[in-house]
């Protein structure tokens, strides 16, 4: 079985759209089992609309999609009211940061309010990383260090630095998070994937494809030719994201 | 079809902790067919370690043909790196251009010690290639400054400019004729199509940043972008060939 874990769904405000139709045709075309739907950025900043949408086509698709509730901690109680909903009402399976642009810092003491709710629900924090200012791998990190008992996932390998010089504070941050798992999105670092999945074990590991800014032909192809077991694509492509979703 | 790859690295240091060899490099380029690569270094010249070139060019000596050096150079050394730049050039007649990370050794392109390296190259007939990703001093508007003072060089933009700075890629290529951008790392596959539909094809280059990043994956990703035969010929071949005068 064959999840990603991270796909946007609607007509975001930030420049960037996917239709219910075309990710069904994506996913049968790509050999997608199920997809985990994220919540769009539009001018509704609370997210009950988005929230909602997600939370109909998990209703409707329940074979193909599950859904995360997305909040903007900017909101306050309203945003914490909107979370509540999501996992008492809406079935939501997990709580989606978007810190870039959202516009917030991830290790704020605002958020902890909201990462608190998440493990009261006992739900995983999902964190758009890698972001400069806002969202770098270490402030990822005082967060899962503050909250050991949380399962975070960390999008983007951690980094999304050009350079390259972040992915030694990325390899600290997983060492140092054992209640972190590293969505592979965009890694730009193949390489950083095989001696990840050798050396720390495919748990560490969870595909992703952040659609539809990211192809997820290609996105999936960086896990297929990865030179690791076909067992441990396995564990990376769908196994890890089952336990994830309680499937 | 002779594939060539304008971006590569071949160095090893222990404090980033990186080690790519010359035999890794091979390995990966023979995976995903690539004939020749151009190699730069992880420290720059003049520098602490005044032998990185020089070291550099021991290591690709046995790969004569497929792998290519530039020359990553410090331009806060004044005239003495503008000198050591000609003599390398005397020194290693394989020498096929320059490249620069401003990030790295701090300095804004558009200053009087990087324009006056720049110009030394353009008078060499060496093309640059700019590090050019989302990092202070490495901007492509940055670029474009300098590019006032240096209509005879020809640049290379890296990674498209960067995950949010390719427009800004765009529309200095599209001011400078000697303007050159490269496909390396950035994971946007939609970009490359941009670029090419903006530009044209033939200021286009394929590169990988490999090891970092794996060479499969990136010729992927450029395979995917919806190019035509012709077009795709000219990024991944003929384009950087012509540009390395090996045509």
């Amino acid at each position: 079985m064959i999840i990603d874990f991270h796909v946007y769904i609607g007509k975001s405000m930030v420049e960037g759209q996917l239709s219910v139709e075309d990710l069904l045709r994506s996913m049968e075309e790509t050999g997608i089992d199920m997809s985990v739907l994220c919540p769009v950025k539009t001018l509704d900043s609370s997210y009950r609309e988005q929230n909602a949408y997600v939370a109909q086509l998990q209703k409707k698709y329940p074979d193909k999609f599950a859904a995360y509730c997305r909040v903007d901690p900017n909101t306050g109680e309203l945003g914490l009211e909107v979370f509540r909903r999501g996992m008492e009402e809406q079935g939501l399976k997990g709580m989606l940061l978007h810190p870039w642009e959202d516009t917030y810092t991830i290790n704020d003491q605002r958020v902890f309010p909201y990462i608190e709710l998440a493990g009261k629900y006992n739900v995983p924090v999902m964190i758009e990383t890698g972001y400069p200012w806002l969202c770098h791998c270490f402030q990822v990190g005082d967060v899962a260090q503050r909250y050991p008992q949380i399962q975070f996932i960390m999008t983007h390998g951690g980094q999304v630095d050009s350079s390259g010089f972040s992915q030694a504070d990325a390899d600290r941050v997983i060492a140092n998070c054992p209640n972190i798992i590293t969505e592979t999105s965009g890694m730009f670092s193949d390489e950083t994937i095989e001696s990840m999945a050798n050396n720390m074990g495919p748990y560490s590991l969870l595909f992703g494809s952040h659609s539809p800014w990211l192809d997820v032909r290609l996105e999936l192809y960086r896990i297929r030719r990865a030179h690791i077991s076909e067992d441990k694509k396995e564990i990376i492509l769908g196994k890890n994201a089952e336990k994830l979703l309680k499937l | 079809m002779r594939i060539v790859d304008m971006h590569a690295h071949l160095d090893e240091v222990a404090a980033l902790n990186w080690f790519d060899t010359g035999e890794k490099l091979i390995r990966l380029m023979d995976e995903a067919g690539i004939e020749l690569a151009i190699v730069s270094a992880y420290l720059n010249v003049p520098g602490p370690d005044m032998d990185a070139f020089e070291r550099m060019c021991r290591c690709v000596e046995p790969y004569e043909g497929r792998l290519f050096p530039f020359i990553r150079m410090d331009p806060w050394f004044g005239q003495e790196a503008v000198e050591f730049l000609e003599n390398a050039w005397r020194r290693h007649k394989n020498l096929k251009g320059v490249k620069l990370h401003p990030g790295h050794y701090t300095l804004h392109p558009y200053g009087d010690a990087t324009t006056a390296l720049i110009n030394k190259a353009g008078e060499l007939d060496l093309p640059v290639l700019f590090h050019c990703g989302d990092e202070e001093m490495c901007l492509p508007l940055q670029i474009g400054e300098m590019m006032k003072r240096c209509p005879a060089t020809k640049v290379i933009l890296a990674h498209m400019g960067g995950l949010a700075h390719w427009r800004d890629a765009i529309s200095v290529a599209e001011k400078y004729p000697n303007i050159y951008i490269d496909t390396s790392e950035i994971p946007y596959v939609s970009m490359i199509r941009k670029v090419v539909d903006a530009i044209g094809a033939d200021r286009v280059l394929f590169g990988t940043d490999a090891p970092y990043c794996d060479p499969m994956v990136e010729l992927r990703k450029v395979q995917l972008a919806g190019l035509s035969e012709e077009e795709y010929e000219k990024v991944c071949s003929l384009n950087g060939l012509k540009l390395l005068k090996l045509i």
